[in-house]
């Protein structure tokens, strides 16, 4: 006898049909799996076994083999439980053939034949919905994941039995469904850390603001208890809301790498990550033996926050590089590459020096002249070539604290930066990128053209204040980032001013 | 050259001996070249000496490697001034243990009119402007500033002195072939061409930490007056001032913001009693009396007091922004704050001020005045 059951294959955040045969045959009893299975895919014999046996059908003690195709793929993770055990139950007659036509299976089995989540069922619902698949089985908990996709019948199931009854047509399952804009209505709800409770900085509140309308990476240096993290941590309430196909973009990458809570939909708050700064170069790009997303993947759309900048190994900087420029993160493998996608704005933080009190007035700095130098200048170079915002965050005295004014809230800051992105994609909709940060040189001389004002106060500037050259391109992005937000069609002086003060490093930093 | 120079720098390198002992055996036997002929006999019989110190004297090692010495002199373009010569600094041979020979490039003058200055390696802004502003103006009045070298305070007033074409000096802790700290070599050239740098310690010593306290007794015994601009409350600065006093110098001292660490050291010092210094011409009418003030300066007094007003051509945004910073130095939100000027417009004010040389940004995004 033989059947086939069709489940799902991960590459990278997409999913690929994989189609489990199984064939039952005539001589001694064996049970094997071809077709470039993981470990994790041959224990599946052992789980399949006694979960069919302890769900009360018999197992057959024939000559069993079971083919992943396509044969030439590495499968890996523990969702083929599910199929191997439906594969082998339609090939003994439990369950009429007729039901894998249309369906996609995936899911852990647990011995006693209940099923367990797995990772990646969004791309895999995706990977169904392309291949005109009409309905797919998982498990209860990753049933509002894969529901978010329209046009797939999504039928949670608890158990094997439950399976089987359902096949047969015994039992009647209710597919679950999602709305997004239900939810989208409930994300508003749920208090985020909000710009209203940061005191003063005015200065860096709208670093942070142009930063958000542009996309431009962005350092901050100042002493410890500056307030560098609470700014941070704001960053995404200022953002651009998520649109649905950005939502499951970032989804995916979460229901890949198995961060998804259970029962949770789609990822709608645009994620913030703040790996520590012992992360080694694979946790910050991702790969593994197993490749998975890292941390400037998981940041995708968001924030990636990097605190204590200088104090991340040499190595794991370096290979930020590559994908904060892209876009994207390529992992290479023997028999593949994997592309994890990071379009992510870079938020971080640096002590001005070792001890961290080199700015203060008030501790003294136990650093030498030459410690100082060296702490940010590891930063040097082509990192620090994709930071456009540098500023200084200055340590807050006691009367600021204590302000009573209430600080402006980040929906009022939304709203601004909402409206400088949309001037920025009407402009740059024929360029295939979505904000300023992303311009090219070209692009910087079409759309940064400078009055006559302004580009003799960039000029004065330069021989003024000694600005390195490498600081122009950025000069002229922010300030024409810092012009959108004013609404403002050609960049004025008061804009390239601005900009300029947003340089803090290259500002002869030290004495 | 002096035929005894030899014997000269062989005295003057001995070690295990302090520079106190020395100077009472020259006055004793006259000259380093009848010490270098003594047996241990008539050494004894000074009585100043003990067992080492003989021995030391007696060794044949300094007197092989005094060769080497001279060597390097020449190799290096350094020379020699003994307690014997005409050029040795006048101030200088009065104070309690004169060095025995200086190794000077460049020129010194006897009777020079000089002020010394100190202060943090780790100064601030404030620290740094202030000290290129005085030091500046000291050499506009022909005064000869004189200071170390080191990073921070001692080279803003080396840099300050050679701004207005005056004269200064560098007193090393190491010998005059080494140039630390190392990102000074232009600046070292430039002193040299204009003043002299100058130590007791031959060529080839490198710097240690204990050498720099008593470099600073040069500083100060060349001076006469010591200027402390920044200063912690345990600043080798201090210890300088202390050694000034001793020396009967006159001490000012910069007072400075009473939360700054850079200020804690000047602001006891002015409470010690340190004459406190606001601008040059506190240190002028301390010493428009001695002999050999330059009557004929360039710099006057009204002039001077005019230099402090805010120029009339600013708008009035940047002469509100100017007056708030003379009091103290500020950072953008501070500003911002105050004033209730909007980010934006300030940004342009700040920066137009910038470039107008008016105020200085500094690391920490502070803006400082710059008059």
């Amino acid at each position: 006898m033989l059947s086939k059951v069709t489940s799902c294959g991960l590459s990278g955040i997409d999913g690929y049909i994989v189609s489990v045969e199984t064939d039952i045959s005539n001589g001694l009893p064996a049970f094997g799996i071809v077709g470039l299975a993981d470990i994790a895919v041959r224990e599946a014999k052992e789980r399949v076994r006694a979960a069919i046996r302890n769900s009360g059908f018999e197992f057959p003690s024939r000559r069993i083999t079971i083919n992943l195709a396509p044969a030439d793929l590495k499968k890996e993770g523990t969702s083929y439980d599910l199929p191997i055990a439906a594969g082998v139950l339609s090939a003994t007659g439990i369950i009429p053939l007729e039901f894998f036509n249309n369906s996609l299976l995936c899911g852990e089995l647990s011995l006693d034949g209940t099923l367990r989540p797995v990772y990646g069922v969004l791309p895999k619902t995706i990977a169904a919905r392309d291949n005109e698949i009409k309905s797919i089985v998982v498990p209860p908990e990753n049933a509002y994941e894969a529901a978010v996709v329209k046009g797939v019948r999504v039928i949670p199931v608890r158990n094997l039995s439950e399976l089987v009854l359902y096949a047969k047509g015994e039992v009647e399952i209710i597919p679950v469904e999602e709305e997004w804009d239900k939810h989208a209505a409930n994300g508003e709800n749920e208090k985020e850390p909000d710009f209203s409770d940061v005191r003063g900085q005015y200065h860096v509140k709208r670093a942070l603001e142009v930063a958000a309308a542009g996309g431009h990476n962005l350092l901050m240096i100042g002493s410890p208890g500056s307030g560098k993290t609470m700014l941070a941590r704001r960053m995404p309430s200022i953002l651009p809301d998520m649109t649905f196909d950005e939502a499951l973009e970032v989804t995916k990458i979460y229901s890949v790498a198995g961060l998804l809570p259970p029962e949770t939909s789609l990822v709608r708050k645009r994620p913030f990550r703040a790996p520590h700064h012992t992360i080694s170069s694979v946790g910050l790009v991702g790969g593994g033996r197993i490749p998975r997303p890292g941390e400037v993947s998981l940041a995708h759309l968001g924030v990636l926050f990097l605190d204590e900048l200088p104090e991340f190994s040499k190595n794991a900087l370096e290979v930020l590089r590559q994908p904060l420029e892209d876009g994207f993160a390529m992992i290479s493998r023997i028999n593949a590459s994997i592309t994890y996608p990071c379009r992510t704005t870079l938020v971080a933080a640096a002590n001005p020096c070792k001890c961290g009190n080199y700015l203060d007035e008030t501790r003294p700095c136990n650093c030498t002249q030459q410690e100082v130098r060296n702490y940010l200048g590891k930063l040097s170079g082509p990192l620090l070539d994709r930071i456009d915002i540098q500023v200084e965050v200055p340590s807050l005295k006691y009367n600021e604290l204590d302000e009573q004014e209430p600080s402006e809230p980040s929906s009022l800051i939304k709203k601004r930066v909402n409206a400088a992105r949309a001037i920025q994609q009407e402009r740059l909709k024929n360029n295939r990128i979505y904000c300023n940060s992303q311009m090219t040189p070209s692009m910087i001389r079409r759309f940064c053209r400078l009055d006559k004002e302004s580009s003799a106060l960039l000029k004065e500037a330069f021989s003024r204040l000694n600005l390195t050259a490498r600081s122009y391109n950025r000069i002229l992005k922010v300030a024409r980032t810092i012009a959108d937000l004013d609404g403002t069609p050609e960049i004025e002086a008061v804009h390239i001013a601005e900009a300029i003060q947003y340089r803090a490093l290259d500002r002869s930093f030290f004495e | 050259m002096n035929s005894k120079l030899r014997e000269w720098i062989w005295f003057a390198n001995l070690k295990g001996i302090i520079t106190r002992k020395k100077n009472e055996l020259l006055e004793l036997f006259g000259t380093p070249a009848l010490i270098y002929e003594a047996d241990a006999i008539a050494l004894a019989k000074t009585g100043i000496l003990n067992r080492e110190n003989i021995e030391a004297i007696l060794s044949t090692e300094p007197r092989k490697t005094v060769d080497e010495t001279m060597e390097k002199l020449v190799l290096n373009n350094i020379s020699v001034i003994t307690q014997e010569d005409e050029a040795y600094p006048e101030l200088l041979k009065n104070i309690a243990d004169p060095p025995v020979c200086l190794y000077v490039k460049g020129n010194i003058e006897r009777e020079e009119m000089s002020i010394g200055i100190v202060g943090s390696r780790r100064a601030s802004g404030y620290g740094i402007t202030t000290t290129k502003k005085i030091s500046s103006e000291l050499a506009e009045y022909g005064i000869c500033v004189i200071s170390g070298m080191a990073r921070g305070i001692d080279t803003a007033a080396h840099h300050g002195a050679l701004s207005s074409g005056g004269r200064t000096i560098a007193v090393f802790g190491c010998g005059l072939d080494i140039v630390y700290p190392p990102e000074n070599r232009r600046l070292m050239e430039r002193i040299i061409e204009n003043g002299a740098v100058v130590s007791e310690y031959p060529p080839g010593t490198i710097p240690a930490p204990h050498h720099f306290p008593v470099r600073n007794r040069i500083v100060s015994g060349m001076s006469i007056g010591i200027l402390v601009v920044e200063a912690g409350e345990k600043s080798g600065s201090l210890i300088t001032a202390q050694l000034a006093l001793e020396q009967g110098r006159d001490v000012y001292a910069l007072p400075g913001n009473v939360i700054s660490i850079n200020s804690r050291g000047t602001n006891k010092l002015i409470q010690d009693g340190a004459k406190l210094i606001t601008s040059v011409y506190d240190i002028i009418d301390e010493i428009r009396w001695y002999k050999n003030f330059r009557k004929n300066t360039v710099l006057d007094l009204n002039d001077f007091r005019n230099r402090k007003k805010i120029p009339d051509s600013l708008d009035i945004e940047e002469q509100s922004v100017m007056q708030m910073l003379s009091v103290e130095p500020l950072q953008i939100d501070e500003i911002h704050n105050r004033l209730s000027i909007e980010l934006q417009l300030l940004h342009r004010v700040l920066l137009s001020l910038e470039m107008k040389g008016l105020i200085r940004r500094e690391a920490g995004g502070k803006y400082i005045i710059q008059i």
